[in-house]
């Protein structure tokens, strides 16, 4: 099943979903945002013959996937009519819209231009430029939905190439200067950068449950294990569409594992790996031989984890090239993942590799720890932001019916 | 569209060039072909000749970065793949001597990340567009 789509006419050069609001990195230099529900209202004037499955395939997906929505569709004649016009949408529908510059509302400008990531977290924007690290608090004062977001701050000052943040740190990679991590969870309730890095070289990060994997190169990493506390009392901030958050970290980088050392009992090769990345439970691997696969991360025992022997293969874009088709970026979804190449992006999932845009993009984002955007995927191309939502279920046929739905095994988890 | 190389050939000291600064290049064995002693080197996929060309505009332009003691390249803003594992951009670092002539490879930015100031000058002199300048800074091509 394909995504379905709708594009933004508007040039960005980053764009992220966060707590009701798409907020954008504009050519010109300005940080804005503005609420998913003015997009969504803006997409339904224009395609009113489509609103229900708009608002459930954009503004609440959660709908299909939790508790309610598992137990309505689980009627498996209920299930086919919404893939039936789910693949109506996508095959006849090109939704677009327009957006002018009073359908947003203005942050601020970017003190350094460009932006090289964005993270929203915790009720917090944190902006990486070539400058530096900036925060900006979006609600200072108010613990409500409707934004007042403050001016950005300065909080480091080196390149940052990638930004990460979970449970009360944010991790920055600088590339060459290394890769640093700090916490707002302060009497300042501001982001203390900690100077010292703990890696010399850091590209990007991934998180493996609340470990994190450093990639000082494409194809090498080095694993952190952190320690963690539980939170005695659970933090607001996380209501606002985020996994609600049991622990903090307590201290980075206890033990470290290298990459050979943890493919160890794998035959996949150190040597033989041209581009990798990470789930919380699962290395993500392409080979220089143009192969893709994926191997399962032990942490049974903290003190000796190990990817297992077995790869499980992935789809290849092309089955007639045994060549490396190097990524750009990639991030995760939903038992799957999603790859941008130099000239196109493509989605992993139910052992399938679908092309889902097929022109050069500025950067792609996915959203796995959110609620309701966790089968979103935000792709800023030179002239629009596109955002696509992942049809959220198997793609087999669905041949049950009401009573032959097992409700004991599905909703005793 | 492909990009258009000139068409040169080796002097009879197995260079190419001069340049317009009357630099000459070199192509190394290690860079051009598999095997153990290239183990650990990125390795060119345009051929010996072709290589020039990339050098031949960085030094004639001064695409120089001194924080990596040397010269950054890049054709077609990142359309012309240079090295196997899809590098987009290649190094020529700064001969030992005034006098010898050049080497040079393909390069990851995320690996051997351009000064900024370099990067901002392909920027304003529409070497790159937006996109790719900030695919370098972020070390991604």
């Amino acid at each position: 099943m394909k995504t379905i789509k709708f594009s933004i006419n508007v040039k960005a050069i980053d764009s992220y979903i966060y707590g009701g609001h798409l907020f954008l990195i504009l050519k010109d230099g300005r940080i804005v945002y503005t609420a998913i529900s003015r997009v969504i209202r803006k997409l339904v004037d224009r395609y009113p013959d489509f609103e229900n499955l708009i608002r459930i395939s954009f503004q609440r997906n959660d709908y299909l996937s939790n508790r309610q929505g598992l137990m309505i569709l689980g009627v498996g004649e209920l299930k086919n009519v919404l893939s039936k016009l789910w693949e109506r949408a996508t095959n006849e529908v090109e939704f677009e819209i327009e957006f002018d510059d009073e359908d947003f509302e203005l942050i601020s400008e970017i003190p350094s231009m460009p932006v090289l990531d964005m993270k929203l977290y915790a009720m917090r924007m944190y902006l990486g430029c070539k400058e530096g690290l900036y925060e900006i608090n979006l609600n200072p004062h108010e613990n409500r939905y409707n934004l007042n977001p403050s001016k950005p701050e300065k909080r480091f000052d080196a390149k940052v190439t990638h930004l990460n943040a979970k449970s009360g740190e944010v991790i920055i990679s600088a590339n060459s200067e290394g890769l640093f991590h700090g916490s707002f969870l302060n009497d300042q309730n501001k982001l203390k950068v900690i100077n010292k890095p703990v890696a010399k070289k850091s590209l990007r990060t991934g998180w493996s449950s609340y470990d994190v994997i450093n990639y000082e190169e494409q194809n090498n990493f080095e694993y952190f294990v952190n320690e963690t506390k539980g939170l005695e009392t659970k933090p607001t901030y996380s209501k606002f569409d985020e996994h609600r958050e049991r622990r903090r970290i307590t201290e980075f980088g206890t033990a470290k594992y290298g990459m050979s050392q943890l493919l160890e009992h794998s035959e996949l090769k150190q040597e033989e790996i041209g581009y990798c990345f990470n789930s919380s439970t699962t290395g993500f691997f392409f080979t220089k031989g143009g192969r893709f696969v994926n191997i399962n991360l032990n942490k049974e025992d903290k003190e000796n984890l190990y990817f297992t022997s077995r790869i499980h293969p992935l789809p290849n874009l092309d089955k007639s090239v045994n060549k490396f088709k190097r990524p750009i970026s990639t991030s995760i979804v939903p038992k799957g993942c999603v790859v941008e190449y130099f000239d196109k992006v493509v989605l992993y999932q139910n052992s399938k590799a679908k092309t889902i845009e097929t022109n050069p993009s500025i950067n792609v984002r996915t959203y796995p720890s959110s609620i309701r955007y966790r089968n979103l995927v935000t792709v800023t191309k030179d002239k629009e932001v596109s955002i696509h939502s992942i049809y959220p279920f198997d793609e087999n046929p669905i041949k049950l019916t009401f009573d032959d739905f097992d409700f004991e095994q599905k909703f005793s988890e | 569209m492909s990009y258009t190389f000139p068409k040169v050939k080796l002097n009879d000291d197995g260079l190419f060039g001069p340049t317009l600064k009357k630099h000459y290049y070199k192509p190394v064995g290690y860079h051009n072909k598999t095997g153990e002693s290239s183990k650990h080197k990125t390795l060119w996929v345009l051929k010996q000749n072709e290589q020039y060309e990339p050098f031949r505009i960085s030094d004639e332009k001064a695409w120089i970065c001194a924080k990596n003691k040397g010269l950054f390249s890049i054709l077609d803003n990142g359309n012309v793949i240079m090295g196997t594992n899809e590098e987009r951009i290649s190094f020529f670092p700064n001969p030992v001597n005034k006098t010898d002539p050049w080497h040079g490879y393909p390069i990851d930015s995320g690996e051997k990340d351009p000064s900024i100031d370099l990067v901002d000058k392909w920027l304003k002199d529409k070497i790159i567009d937006d996109r790719i300048h900030y695919k370098i800074l972020k070390g991604q091509i």
